[in-house]
């Protein structure tokens, strides 16, 4: 039966290139939003792994990546100093934002001279990685910085009347959207503490617990040693469980997209194949003549469903990156995605079958119920 | 010699619905031996339509018991009733009734596909078959042809080289040259009384009393058959 479907389809093929046309429409957008969705997971997760196996030292809530909190430089020390903290691989930050003309600022971040290592983990930096024995001015961006400020290692960028120098670049974090490391200049603490003009205080602490210690027991220990209403030591999974939590909104909003364009594509199918199955009630009485049974019909109807479904679910597949790139493009990325995660694929596979399948039952039920009687009477 | 069709007293009582009951046949009797050209004639509503559904086995009686190559078909179930049409019955249709998307062969081919598992035969064998069938009504150039880039004439042979590609025990046409001008009409009967010479029963309804020459006559008015 399935080479008649195709025969079938072949024969109309203004309406099957149409319904064709629509699936690959919706399987396109479900799949461009379906990368959106896995980018931001993606660039999340790539976020919360620069403190994957540290604790950070906060000030009010866990409001990763660090920002509103300020602590003083001597409760810092304090923190760095204690036993289960190992401190050539932990740091205190200081984060600010610099504007850098009249609409847009710079997230800038202070770490300490020689503990870059504490953020900035395994990735690789073009130049130099550290900004010991360096000028005061000396940074190190982040991919997506060093795009916004077009810059390279070697140059020199003013922000705030502070003229910034470029020692190092950093490799992009994730393949779509920038994390917040891929966005940041890193510079000494002591820099900016400067430039923002907040002597003797920090916004967190970096701590990497030392060896032996497990981050359990390294976060109980710090948070029995300080203020628990005032502060707060919290692990990787708690960062992603904020920092997914603030994104809720957005995967409940995409998710009502995806739904709603699933429930038009599948009508979509219905519609049609209840319209052929009308426009072949002739066909159908004169195939029930011939001997064909109930279950045979009412498979030709599913395969032309699925037929259409999988021809448009295909080409869409195919449009999704180019389609996803223009996206990123018209957003201003200047880097794209050449590659569909596995997880997208099938996902669009599942829609596909599932539309096709579905969307096709009840034309294809409809179909066995024509009595061949009447149907050969039809004209 | 076997009865190919035997109908005991047949019934057929429609619902037309707010409690009214017609009677389409009403006891007829019927009886069709192997290698018979039978012709049945008979006024709109004398039960001939009706008839060719319960011999062609798509439908039941209300009464009677009705048999087909000596199975009860009377009380068979829908899927059994779609067997038997696959296996012993060959139709021919007025309006030719070909399927548009199917090539020619397609079309003849088409009717193997539906025997049950045990007569199945491999694709190859069905083609080889379809075409030989085509042959048999002189089609063998048309076999690529869509059934809309024919005449009337070369689609009814189509039908009937599609009728009889499964071996029926009888091919059962519904006015065949209904839709056909008298040229085109004599070739359809030439060709049906060749199958016949060769073995193949065949019944046919008609209105045409110029193409029923050498066939047994049953006449059917208000439901039952008039003494031949």
């Amino acid at each position: 039966m399935l080479d008649i479907a195709f025969k079938d389809l072949k024969s109309k093929k203004s309406r099957t290139t149409m319904v064709i046309i629509g699936v690959m429409t919706c399987v396109l957008l479900i799949g461009v939003i379906g990368y959106i969705t896995y980018d931001l997971q993606e660039s999340i997760q790539a976020d919360a792994n620069s403190i994957a196996g540290k604790l950070v030292f906060e000030k009010y809530g866990t409001g990763y990546p660090p920002s509103g909190s300020i602590i003083s430089e001597n409760v810092s020390d304090q923190v760095l100093a204690n036993s289960v903290v190992n401190p050539d691989k932990s740091t205190a930050l200081l984060s600010t934002a610099l504007p850098l003309n009249s609409t847009t600022s710079v997230g800038i971040v202070g770490i300490t001279q020689g503990k870059e290592r504490a953020l900035i983990n395994n990735i690789k930096v073009n130049g130099k990685n550290s900004l010991l024995g360096q000028s005061n001015n000396s940074v190190i961006l982040g991919s997506q910085a060093a795009i916004n400020y077009n810059v390279t290692v070697g140059d020199t960028f003013t922000v705030d009347n502070q003229q910034l120098k470029v020692i190092g670049v950093m490799q992009k974090q994730s393949i779509g959207s920038a994390t917040s490391l891929d966005s940041t200049v890193f510079a000494s603490l002591q820099f900016v503490q400067n430039i923002s003009q907040s002597p003797g205080v920090v916004t967190a602490d970096i701590i990497t617990p030392n060896n032996g210690v497990s981050l359990q027991d390294a976060q109980n220990t710090m948070q029995n040693s300080f203020n628990s209403s005032l502060y707060t030591v919290y692990t990787q999974q708690d960062a992603l469980q904020v920092l997914n939590s603030n994104e809720n909104a957005s995967y409940v909003f995409l998710d009502l997209i995806i739904a709603m364009i699933l429930i038009v594509s599948a009508i979509l199918i219905m519609v049609v194949m209840m319209m052929s199955v009308k426009e072949k009630t002739k066909d159908i009485g004169t195939m029930r003549a011939l001997g064909t049974s109930r279950m045979r019909i009412m498979l030709l109807i599913i395969y032309e469903s699925l037929i259409i479904s999988c021809i448009g679910g295909i080409i869409g597949l195919i449009l999704i990156i180019p389609l996803y790139n223009l996206f990123l493009l018209l957003a201003g990325s200047t880097s794209f995605s050449y590659t569909i995660p596995l997880s997208i694929v099938l996902e669009i596979a599942v829609v596909v079958i599932v539309i096709g399948t579905f969307s096709g039952l009840i034309p294809a039920y409809q179909a066995t119920r024509i009595s061949p009687i009447e149907a050969l009477r039809y004209e | 010699m076997t009865n190919v069709v035997l109908g005991k007293e047949l019934w057929k009582r429609y619902n037309i619905g707010e409690g009214i009951q017609v009677h389409a046949l009403r006891g007829l009797n019927i009886t069709v031996d192997e290698g018979e050209f039978i012709s049945i004639m008979g006024p709109s509503g004398s039960g001939k339509s009706t008839l060719l559904n319960l011999i062609g086995a798509l439908d039941n009686p209300t009464k009677g018991e009705l048999f087909i190559d000596g199975e009860k078909i009377s009380s068979m179930s829908e899927s059994e009733l779609t067997k038997m049409r696959a296996e012993k019955i060959g139709f021919i249709f007025q309006t030719f009734n070909l399927l548009p998307a199917l090539t020619v062969r397609d079309n003849v081919e088409f009717p193997m596909r539906n025997l049950s598992r045990d007569k199945k035969v491999d694709k190859i064998s069905r083609i080889k078959r379809a075409e030989e069938c085509l042959e048999i009504v002189d089609l063998g150039h048309r076999m690529d042809y869509l059934p809309a880039k024919l005449s009337g004439g070369e689609r009814q042979r189509v039908a009937i080289a599609r009728a009889l590609v499964n071996h029926p025990k009888f091919i059962l046409a519904d006015e065949p040259t209904g839709n056909l001008d008298s040229e085109a009409s004599d070739n359809i009967i030439k060709l049906l009384h060749h199958i016949n010479n060769e073995g193949t029963t065949v019944i046919m309804v008609t209105h045409d009393k110029e193409i029923i020459n050498n066939t047994r006559i049953l006449k059917i008015r208000d439901g039952v058959i008039e003494p031949e």
